[in-house]
Order: C-alpha cells, then structure tokens, then sequence
C-alpha cells in the first residue's frame, strides 16, 4: 500500500527532526534570536575576574556608553593602563619565582600568553620598558561582537545609561560572565514592555517619560 | 473504492509535507555569522564610536577653495559642509564639493606609482625618475610643470622650488574652464596680470554679460553667498540689488535675475562698447570714438540699463564671461567709468582662483610639437581631454622624453604618461590655500591615504633630496611666510592652532602697489554673424559636471541639472521656437555637424529661455573612466 509507506516515511522525517530540535534545543531560535550567544573571542577576557572579583565599573571600559549611541569596546590601549603592570597570574609569578630560586637564577618576568596578545595588538616589546617594536604597526583586536542589532533599529546607550538604567537590567548579570553571552533577545517587545513599565511604575522611584512611539527606534 | 485511489487525502499530504518543511527550516535557524567590532588599538581622547566630530578644511574640488567641514565618524570623513565661519564661502559648499567625498572612495582611484603604464613602487620611481632629471639638468633641458590654478600656497613654493633647479625650467598654468581673458585684459588696463575679486555684496546694480557666476563661473560659493546679502530687501524704504543677466542660454544666474536678455556671445563686445559710449558720455570723458554697428539691444532698453548703471555708480559691477580679450577690456573701461574699481571690484587684494595663462600654454603646446620639451610634469589637469584638439597631443606627449602625471584617475593624459605618481585624494593630505589675497586656509587630513599615493609636495620633495613631511613644509611655509602677515602678535604655535582649527585666517594682503587705470585702445567693433541654416555653438560648464574632472562620481551624475532637470546624460539645448520650426520634440536625437569635426549624434532637449540662433551642449562628458556608467539608467526610455 503506497499510502501506508508514504505517511511511514512522513512520520519517521517528523520524529528525527523533532529529535534533533530537542537533542539541541539550547542553540537553535527563531531567526534574529541570538539569546544565549557566546562566541569565542581572540583573547579570553574574562567579565567575571575583571567586573567581578574585581570590580571595575563597567564605564571605567566602556566610557562611550554615557557619551553616545555605542558603549564601545575598549582601545587596547585602555588595557595597558593596568596591564603594563599586571602581565600574569599571581600563580604565575609565584611558580617562576620559585623555579628562580630552585635553579638560582635572576627572575624572568613572566607574560600571561593571553596579555602577549594585548602587547603584540600594539606592537610593544614586554621585554625592552614597553618600546614600540620597529617595523610594526598597532593593530586593532578584532573581537567579535555580541550584541548586534539590525540596521532598521537605532539604538543610542547614552539616554539610558543618563537616565539609570543598569547596564545588567540588558546585558545579565556580566559580573558572573566568564564570556560573554547575549542576555535579552532584542526583540522589539522585549524593548517595549521595559518602556512600558518604566513609564507606569518609575525608573529608581524618578518618573520617566521612555517613548513608545515607532519613530523612536525606527527612524 | 477503486484500489488504486490513495486514502492519503491530497490535503493530508500537503499538510504533513508542510510540517516537514517548517521543522526543516527550522534546523536551518542557526546562530547569524559573525561580525567584528574593530576597536582602535589606540584610544584618542574624547572620540566615541559612533559619534560624529566636524573639521575644518578646505574643499579641494576646484580652485575656488572654499572652507567646508568634514563630518567624521570613527576616523571615516562621511559627510562634507560649508564652513559657516569662512569670510569667503560663508557655510556653502557647492554640488561638486560635496560630491567629492564619494570620490575619496572611488575604487577606480590609482592606488599607487606607475611605470610605462605598469604598478610599481615608489623607489623605483623615484630612482628613474631622479636620473633622467639628473641629465635634464646637466644639459639644461626645458623642464615644465603644468598646472592648473595652483591656489595653495606651499604648492607653489613647492614647485617654485623645484623649478628653481633647472636653468630652463617654467611653470605654466591653464584652467579647463579659462578666465584668462579677465587677466590678460587686467594686464592691458591695470599693469597687473591679476584676477579682481568681485564685491556682489557691495553692488546695488549687477550687469552681467554671459556670466553664470551663481553656477559655474570662478567662485560660485561665494558670489552667491555675497550675491543674496543685496537680494533680501533691506533697510527704510526696503531695498535690494538690481541684476540683469544678458546670455545666450539658460543659467542659474539668468533664472535669478530681475532682468534677462538674450544676446549672442558674439554680441557680447558691441553691447558693451554701446554701453562705454552712453557711459561716458554721462561722465565727460575721452573714449576711442569709433563708428559701431548697430546694437542687438534696442536703444532705448540700452539708455535704460546705462541710467540705472549711473545711478549707482560706486555701486555698480560689469561682469563678463567673455574670453575675447578687447571685449574684456571694453568692460574694465565700463567699470572704470562707473568706479568700480576700490568699491565692487577690488583689485587691491585680489583673487587667486583662477590664474591660467592661455598664452602660456599656446607657447608650451608649440614647444611640444617641437620637441623642445625634455621634461613634462602634468598636475591637477588633463590636457588630451580639456583642450580642443587634445587628443592630437597624445602622440606628442608620448615622444617626450620624460613625462609624469600626478593624476588621482588612469584618466586621459595618465594614460599617455611615462611616469604616473598618483595624489591622494585632498581628504587624505595637508594642503593649505589663499583663495583671495588675505584669506588664507590651512586644510588638515581627515583620514590616513587608503591607498600607496603620495602628495605632489611629497613628491617634488623627494625628487629635490629633501626629507620633510608634508605637515612639516605645510607648518614651515606658514611659519615663514603666512603668520608675519598676521593682523595680531599671537606667537606662531598659537596662530597655527587657531588656522587649523577655525580651517582660514585672515592676514594683511600680498599684494602691493596701486594700480593706474589705462584706456583700452579701441572699443569692439566686431559682431559674429551666424549664417543662415546654422547655430552658434555654446560649450558650457555644467553645474555638476564643470569641466569633468569628476565626471566619474555617479553622485555628480544622477544630480539633476538645476535648470533642465536633466540626469546622467549630455544633450543639445535647443531654444522652443527652433525645435518647433525644425520639428524636433525633446528626447529625438539630433545629428550635429561642426565647421571641421566629424558628425556626431546628441538628444535634443527644449529649453525655454535659450536664444533661438544658438544652441548649447555641456563640457565634461564622454571622460575615459565613465563608461563605467555606460551600462546603467533606464535604456529603454
């Protein structure tokens, strides 16, 4: 019976695929839903040790975010102004002083292999005070990016940082991020409902005044 | 039921099959590729991404060098400006203007040096083309540069200085779209060889013979920024400018007029040796009385415009776009009669916008053809393009022995030279300006050369042993030479701050000397006379075009012509009453033939307002490089 093999057939194909969906739910969405992203970046830049543990405030990086419509990444320079001191684990250090005096040498300074990539992005010589090396030019680390919006959207960082709004209340709890990963789905709901809200209940007990109209992020 | 009728409904079968469809898709919704957030390696101070920041500069797309802003996002210039501050421009920026940011990411620009039509690298360059001047000089062979109108001013100390190396060595300067009349008759009259800067702010009663000075004709910025100061009625009674336009065809300049008249180019000497005699009569002065030809204009329309002249003498200008010499000297004569000159034509502190020598280039032609040329150094222009006749000179300039162009296109004349040592795009070097004596403009870099190109200070530099930078010789000249002339005693580090800055200063003139008035010899007494059956050619500079330099900016293209609204392709105005009689509709092609040139096809184009023995057809088409237009715009039309 033809009709029989065929609906077989079907009802296999459903379950397979069905299988497969569940088998990894986790990485598939519907088109332009990038929750839960998390690329691997060139250089393991962990959220949790610097905003964590350490608590640098977010802006301390991402200073454009009060200043205009992208937070920015950080220039590699801005890196240097605490890694030209800090170039290792603190287990590091101690496993190469112990080796020093083991062998009774002098102590060899130690790089991190994921702080070299921040020295060679900008051409500098760890060993000689910094100098640049000759022959290389700077260049940019091409981290990849999270958070991209399509190009019908206009998003500006700067009336909502202004205003308050916590860079977690978007980006998750980034303090526990060892890497990145996208937090929201950047739906237009998922936008409109927080507009919504902060306009009936307050942003920090301040009334506020977050449009709704279309031609605000669509223009 | 038969047995071979399936009990699989066809509905069944397309809604299971489209269930399949849609989970299948889904297994298709994976993660979008990745995309890169480039972060500069070095952080620069109070620079976002994504926020804009405007610098001042200097437009480099003519030699009017109006001031304009560049509008800046992450170190991209992507917007150009007028700069609302310059004395001159006052915050315009013409069409070509803007248009030239899209050129400075041309992808058809010449990204590095080339040899006998080969890309090779600078050294190479350098070395050969150092030796062979090496021997020129040894044997003191003709060495020349040509230009067009060199504006800035290290520029030409530059290439003063280079010249300055060979015994036989001259510069010699043409503009495609020349006023060397306006000179040379300046010469005659004045004993200066100097381009006036003309005050429309200053005049109540504008005549202008031909003159599309809110277009096309030397500044057009800054006309009609001072133009449209006396256009807005001021003071008690309510007052404006007065402006009769006399031209054969249609221009901007003519729609703005209160008056317009339409005369032959031809005409335009005899009209304005009409206006001389009534003028001076009105003022009792000796002129050569000579019997002229009866007016095109009638007398009483010509005794109306010599009144309201005389009227506002002080406060009238004659312009002329004519390049007839003694029809140019007619009208210095005429606004010397009504004193013009110290009031709306200063003379004093002059124009530096356009200084081409037609005469000079005549002598320059003849000594190629000659073969007295050992060395030709071809800047900013293209001669087998610009020049009538230009493409005779291809062979010519193919047996020199050493020609260089400095051209930013494998344009016409690039294509012809041995040597091709591409510019940058103005964007990308520091530059500076004297646009009208006093106003000088210091131009700042908007963003690293994307390509191996290199300025022709750099260049010229290089070939003379020096080392220097071109932000070294910009600072340098301006240090010797531009900030001594300062009005204040700022020191020089802050004098230069506030030059780069602002994008001008303005300083004491250049120029000294005054200047004695001297009467032109005889008035025009010559009229052409177009023959029956036959139009007057017009070749005409059109708005987004000019004379073609950037006839490859598809910007420039698509922008409709402010008068005909016509897009992307050349045509023939042609005046109503003409087509009509010849049955030509717009759109029909016509055949054109010229006294000596091959025939050649155009679209006709009716255009209101042209004179009815004329018709007129613009510069700047059909450049080497646009063919890649060719292929685009609605063909079926």
């Amino acid at each position: 019976m033809r009709h029989k093999s065929i609906t077989v057939v079907l009802a296999i194909g459903i379950v397979v695929a069905l299988l497969m969906l569940i088998a990894d739910g986790s990485r598939r969405h519907l088109p332009n839903n990038q929750e839960g992203y998390r690329p691997v970046q060139p250089i393991a830049f962990s959220h949790r040790q610097h905003a964590g543990e350490l608590a640098i405030d977010c802006q301390y990086c991402h200073s454009a975010a009060e200043h205009g419509r992208h937070a920015g990444i950080p220039a590699a320079s801005t890196c240097m102004n605490c890694h030209r001191f800090v170039r290792s684990t603190f287990g590091a250090l101690l496993a190469e002083d112990k080796a020093a005096k083991k062998e009774k040498r002098d102590i060899r300074p130690v790089l991190s292999p994921e702080v070299a990539k921040i020295y060679d992005a900008l051409a500098l010589d760890p060993k000689k005070e910094l100098a640049s090396i000759d022959g290389k030019t700077p260049k940019p680390i091409p981290w990849v990016k999270v958070y991209n919006l399509p190009s019908f959207v206009y998003f500006d960082h700067s009336p909502h940082v202004v205003a308050g709004v916590e860079c977690q209340y978007c980006h998750g709890k980034v303090q526990a991020m060892e890497r990145i990963s996208q937090f929201g789905n950047l739906a237009m709901g998922w936008c409109v409902n927080c507009h919504r809200d902060v306009n009936q209940n307050g942003l920090n007990g301040t009334r506020v005044n977050a449009s709704t109209d279309c031609d605000a992020c669509h223009h | 039921m038969p047995e071979n009728e399936s009990r699989f409904s066809r509905r069944g079968f397309l809604e299971a099959t489209g269930f399949a469809l849609f989970v299948s898709a889904l297994e298709g919704c994976g993660r979008a590729p990745d995309q890169y957030a480039m972060a500069p390696a070095l952080g620069v101070e109070g620079a976002f991404p994504g926020n804009t920041a405007d610098y001042a500069t200097v437009c480099g797309g003519c030699s009017a060098a109006c001031g304009c802003l560049v509008k800046s996002r992450d170190g991209r210039p992507i917007k150009l400006e007028g700069n609302p501050q310059h004395p001159l421009s006052q915050g315009g920026l013409c069409a070509t203007g803007q248009a030239s940011l899209l050129s400075l990411y041309d992808s058809h620009r010449l990204k590095g040096p080339r040899s006998n039509g080969k890309a090779t690298d600078w050294a190479a360059v350098d070395t050969a083309i150092i030796e062979q001047l090496d021997a020129i000089r040894q044997r003191d062979g003709a060495v020349r540069l040509l230009t067009g109108t060199t504006v800035g001013l290290t520029r030409a100390a530059t290439i003063a200085e280079f010249l300055d190396q060979f015994k036989n060595g001259r510069h010699v300067t043409y503009d495609p779209l020349s006023t060397s009349a306006i000179l040379d008759a300046h010469k005659q009259t004045h004993g200066k060889r100097v381009l006036p800067r003309f005050r429309f702010d200053r005049a109540d009663v504008i005549v202008s013979f031909d003159a599309d000075f809110l277009g096309t004709w030397i500044s057009p910025v800054q006309f009609a920024a001072e133009y449209q100061t006396k256009r807005l009625p001021h003071g008690d009674p309510p007052a404006m400018s007065h402006h009769l336009q006399l031209e054969s065809r249609m221009s901007v300049t003519g729609a703005n007029a209160d008056q317009r008249i339409q005369i032959l180019p031809g005409q335009i000497g005899v009209v304005l040796s009409h206006l001389a005699k009534l003028l001076a009569e009105k003022a009792g002065e000796n002129i050569p009385q000579e019997s002229l030809p009866k007016s095109p204009i009638d007398q009483t329309t010509l005794q109306e415009i010599a009144n309201r002249l005389w009227n506002a003498r002080g406060k009238a200008l004659v312009v002329c776009g004519s390049q007839d010499l003694s029809t140019q000297q007619v009208c210095n004569l005429v606004n010397e009669l009504l004193g013009a000159y110290g009031h709306t034509i200063d003379i004093d502190a002059p124009s530096r916008q356009k200084q081409g020598d037609d005469v000079q280039l005549t002598e320059l032609l003849d000594e190629i053809r000659q073969g007295m040329v050992d060395a030709l150094l071809i800047v900013d222009v293209n001669p087998i393009y610009d020049l009538p006749g230009g493409a005779k000179l291809l062979p010519l300039l193919k047996k020199l022995p050493l020609t260089v162009s400095f051209s930013q296109q494998d344009d016409e004349t690039a294509g012809a030279s041995k040597y091709v040592c591409p510019e940058g795009h103005w964007l990308e070097q520091w530059h500076d300006a004297e646009p009208v004596d006093g106003v000088v403009s210091v131009a700042q870099p908007a963003i690293r050369p994307l390509g191996n190109t290199r300025s022709l200070l750099n260049s010229l530099a290089v070939w003379m042993g020096h080392k220097a930078n071109d932000y070294e010789t910009v600072q340098s000249y301006c240090k010797k030479v531009v900030h001594p002339r300062s009005t204040t005693t700022t020191p020089f580090q802050s004098f230069w701050d506030r030059t780069v800055h602002d994008g001008f200063a303005t300083v004491k003139p250049a120029t000294k000397g005054a200047t004695q008035f001297k009467q032109p010899k005889a008035l025009v007494t010559q009229t052409s006379e177009t023959k029956a059956d036959t139009f007057e050619l017009i070749l005409y500079p059109k708005i987004s075009l000019l004379d073609g330099r950037h006839a490859n900016n598809p910007w420039l293209q698509e922008l409709p012509d402010p008068i005909s609204k016509a897009t992307w392709d050349n045509y023939v105005c042609m005046a109503p009453e003409q087509a009509m009689e010849l049955g030509i509709q717009t759109g029909d092609i016509v055949r054109l033939k010229t006294g000596t040139g091959k025939p050649f096809e155009l679209p006709a184009l009716v255009q209101p307002g042209q004179h009815p023995e004329t018709i007129a057809i613009a510069l700047g088409y059909g450049r080497k490089g646009t063919d890649r237009f060719a292929a685009i715009g609605p063909e079926w039309i």
